[in-house]
C-alpha cells in the first residue's frame, strides 16, 4: 500500500468533476449521545447516535474549461439545486474508489486579494447515507 | 492553462522584450532592451535577467508563479550619477504597468498577475573609473 497523492483526490457531482481545486476534505461525523447512568461507576458513557458526513474545497477561482465551475457552484445554492450524487474519490475522475452519497451545496465564497490569484471555497452537506464506492 | 509542466520562461521574458523593445526612450534617446547582454552591448541598455519560477497550480492545471528581474545597466558616466538610469528605470516601470490591473500579452500564455516587488540598486566601478550602475527591478508573475 502506497501513500496517497492529494491530486489523485476528486470531487465529482453527478458526472461533473469539480474544477480549479487544490484542496477537498470530507469530513464524517457521529454525535455521541451521553448514556451515563448511577451504574458507570464515575464514567462518561455514550452510545452511537446519528453520523452526518460534509464535503469542504477550496482553489483558485477559473470560470472556463469542462466540468463544474465554481461559477457553477454558486449558481446550484442560488437555484436552490436539488441534491446530486456526490463522490469523494482516491482515483481521480475515474470515480472507482473513495465514498459517495447525496449532497447539496450549502456554502461558497470567493476572494479576491490584490496581486494573488483569486480564490474560491466551498462545502457540502450530505444528506443521507456515505457509502464506500 | 498548461496540460503538461513546461517552462514558460521564455513566454515570458519575450513578452516583456516586446513591451519595451524600441520603446524605452529617456531624455530624447532610445535605450536598447536585451534579453541576454550580446558581446559588444550598449552602454546604457535594460536586460531582462533571471526568472526563478515555481509551479502553483491547481488539480487540473499547471500555473506558473515566480520573480523577473528587469534591470538598467548604465557605464555611461564617470561617477555614481543615478539619475539617468532612474529616470529609464521609470519609463519601463510605466511601460510594464499602465495601470494598476494591466498585464500585457505572453503569447500563448495567459499572464494573470505582473506586480513590482522591490527594487535593488547595485553601484560598482568598472575599468577606467567608470561607474556601473545596475537597477535591478524585480517583479511578481503569475502565468496560467
Amino acid at each position: 500500500m502506497a501513500k496517497l497523492n492529494g491530486t489523485l483526490n476528486a470531487v465529482i457531482s453527478g458526472s461533473d468533476r469539480l474544477l480549479h481545486q487544490t484542496n477537498a476534505s470530507l469530513n464524517v461525523n457521529v454525535d455521541l449521545p451521553d448514556a451515563s447512568t448511577k451504574e458507570s461507576l464515575g464514567w462518561l458513557e455514550h452510545i452511537n447516535g446519528a453520523r452526518d458526513w460534509e464535503i469542504t474545497l477550496s482553489g483558485k477561482y477559473d470560470e472556463a474549461d469542462s466540468g463544474m465551475t465554481p461559477d457553477e457552484i454558486l449558481a446550484a445554492i442560488i437555484a436552490r439545486s436539488a441534491d446530486t450524487v456526490i463522490k469523494f474519490t482516491t482515483d481521480g475522475a475515474t470515480g472507482t474508489a473513495g465514498w459517495t452519497g447525496n449532497g447539496t451545496f450549502r456554502n461558497f465564497s470567493l476572494t479576491g486579494d490584490m496581486e494573488q490569484p483569486a480564490a474560491w471555497t466551498a462545502s457540502l452537506k450530505g444528506n443521507g447515507a456515505l457509502a464506500a464506492i | 492553462m498548461s496540460t503538461s509542466l513546461t517552462d514558460i520562461s521564455y513566454d515570458l521574458a519575450n513578452g516583456i522584450f516586446t513591451v519595451l523593445n524600441g520603446n524605452v526612450t529617456y531624455g530624447g534617446t532610445t535605450y536598447p532592451v536585451y534579453k541576454s547582454v550580446p558581446k559588444t552591448p550598449a552602454v546604457t541598455y535594460v536586460l531582462i535577467g533571471d526568472i526563478l519560477q515555481g509551479e502553483d497550480g491547481t488539480k487540473d492545471s499547471f500555473d506558473y508563479y515566480g520573480t523577473v528581474q528587469v534591470i538598467v545597466v548604465d557605464e555611461s558616466i564617470e561617477r555614481a550619477g543615478r539619475k539617468k538610469a532612474q529616470g529609464i528605470l521609470g519609463v519601463v516601470r510605466g511601460l510594464l504597468k499602465a495601470t494598476k490591473s494591466t498585464v500585457f500579452s505572453c503569447g500563448d500564455r495567459t499572464l494573470v498577475i505582473f506586480s513590482h516587488e522591490s527594487l535593488v540598486p547595485l553601484t560598482e566601478m568598472a575599468d577606467a573609473g567608470i561607474s556601473r550602475i545596475r537597477l535591478v527591478d524585480i517583479y511578481n508573475f503569475y502565468m496560467e
